[in-house]
């Protein structure tokens, strides 16, 4: 798999990142493991993971498994050296964490090294705010998003707080770079605006939902990724399943996500289904593998993005891994650009 | 000049690390002891200025943590810094700065601190991204011994 630079971290990565967070509920332990060395095997040595880990449902007494997985991995077989690891910290209004108190320093520095025991290493490559504190329109929010009404000193003081703690966790060598999630234009903008001017870590990475059914990143967000080089982590490439077509014409299948949440954290919509066929319908016309399709289709955007793939089987992680070998025709672009006008928003 | 150059040996802090210290911890982790650390340069932000020359107040000159806007503002030592390509960083609550300049070997495995240019992490054992290290760390010695390593 190639490796490309990771936007202004200086950190090489493979151009698609391998998901974790279905390691601990849907997948043991071992299938992980499993997981872990097909990608190894495949040069995918881009992992993300979340102290949230894993979903599906999230659960008080799972949170930090998947963590501890990845850990128990490098305990077992090394090799921290070779991986590009991503996690984060969750935020404010998760009750699960923390009482679900709102990013700060010293919650930042708390996480920071909890997640650190747990993955039995010294150094987190990339950290990530799972939200941000204000809360935002990601999940579904978009429909009637309303911003907070609060004073934006008030923001800037909890960024600086934040990047204060961020600059001495780089100091201390426990963090490489630093990145945001669920996150708006106007706040990435605003922490990088801080990190310039006090002289502490910069933004590096945003990591959003975006897919063939979920483009909000195409706009405002896809310009300033780009000027800014700040990659889109995109999470979320295949619609949480529903763009293998393995949920089409509503069934639930055993094992899947769709058992745990039937509407795919808000995915499932009157609409959808109608837009999944279409892009099914594209792929078959022109050979595809419709979870290929959609993986190439993020990888392949006009600015700079590295789509997550994760998998619940071994079976899935290759297909999806196979994504990097796919290069979309002019003609299933110009298909795909039809579908998407038909069916903008799906959910 | 407004501020001072001092030379320290920082006193570090090593001890038996909670963490690795219960019953399932490695049998290779030391014992307490004090050790000497890595002589850190610094720059006292808060000193007293030199009474024959006693320039405007300066924004780079606020002691940390409240790190005021910088460029334009710099001194000659954080410039002579970052021409080094370091950082210069303030560490613990001491007000003190220091230039930390990236590793040769950063991420490179290792399996005591001579295989690095800077430290070698204990539990990724791999080597240190930038020197010196700030804050605690569990480090490989020489003699392959882990510690914890606190420069505060």
């Amino acid at each position: 798999m190639k490796q490309i630079p990771l936007g202004s971290t200086g950190l090489m990565v493979s151009e698609y990142c391998l998901g974790t967070m279905t390691w601990g509920s849907q997948n043991t332990q071992a299938e992980a493991h499993d997981q872990i060395a097909m990608a190894m095997e495949h040069g995918l040595n881009f992992w993300d993971t979340a102290e949230m880990y894993p979903t599906n449902p999230v659960r008080a007494e799972t949170i930090g498994g998947t963590e501890a997985i990845i850990g128990n991995w490098f305990a077992r077989q090394g090799g921290r050296d070779k991986v590009v690891l991503a996690t984060k910290i969750i935020g404010e209004g998760n009750g699960f964490v923390r009482n679900g108190a709102p990013i700060t320093g010293v919650s930042l520095r708390a996480a920071v090294e909890a997640s650190l025991v747990r993955l039995q290493t010294d150094y987190i490559d990339v950290y990530q705010l799972h939200w941000p504190n204000r809360g935002s329109y990601h999940f579904r929010k978009i429909w009637d998003f309303a911003p907070r009404k609060m004073p934006a000193a008030d923001v800037f003081a909890d960024m600086t707080d934040v990047l204060l703690t961020a600059g001495k966790l780089v100091a201390e060598g426990k963090v490489r770079a630093f990145g945001l999630s669920n996150e708006t234009v106007w706040g990435a903008a605003n922490w990088l605006r801080l990190a310039q001017s006090l002289g502490l870590p910069r933004m590096a990475v945003v990591q959003n939902e975006y897919s063939l059914l979920c483009r909000q990143f195409d706009s405002d967000w896809a310009e300033f990724a780009a000027m800014e080089n700040m990659p889109l982590l995109a999470f979320s490439p295949l619609a949480a399943g529903l763009l293998s077509g393995k949920y089409a014409g509503g069934v639930i299948p055993d094992g899947t996500r769709r058992v745990a949440s039937p509407d795919l954290g808000g995915r499932v919509t009157p609409y959808v289904f109608e837009a999944v066929a279409a892009y099914l319908g594209i792929a078959a016309r022109y050979g595809l593998d419709p979870n290929q399709m959609a993986l190439a289709f993020a990888r392949g955007r006009p600015f700079p993005v590295i789509p997550i793939l994760g998998a619940s089987s071994l079976e899935q992680l290759q297909v999806n891994i196979g994504a990097s070998k796919v290069v979309l025709s002019d003609e299933v672009m110009e298909e795909i650009a039809i579908a998407h006008r038909a069916f903008p928003q799906p959910f | 000049m407004g501020f001072r150059w001092l030379m320290l040996a920082v006193a570090l802090s090593a001890c038996q690390m909670g963490g690795g210290a219960g019953p399932d911890a490695a049998t290779d982790i030391a014992p307490p002891n004090a050790i000497i650390g890595p002589t850190v340069e610094v720059t006292r932000l808060d000193a007293p200025p030199a009474a024959a020359a006693a320039p405007a107040p300066s924004a780079a000159l606020v002691p940390m943590p409240k790190p005021e806007p910088i460029a334009g503002r710099k001194i000659p030592d954080q410039i002579a810094c970052e021409k080094r390509g370091g950082s210069f960083v303030a560490f613990g609550a001491s007000g003190l700065m220091t230039c930390q300049t990236p590793t040769r070997d950063s991420g490179k495995q290792c399996k005591r601190e001579s295989d690095c240019d800077g430290v070698c992490l204990a539990r990724s054992r791999t080597c240190a991204p930038v020197k010196p290290l700030l804050g605690c760390n569990a480090v490989l010695q020489n003699d392959g011994r882990r510690v914890d390593l606190c420069i505060d």
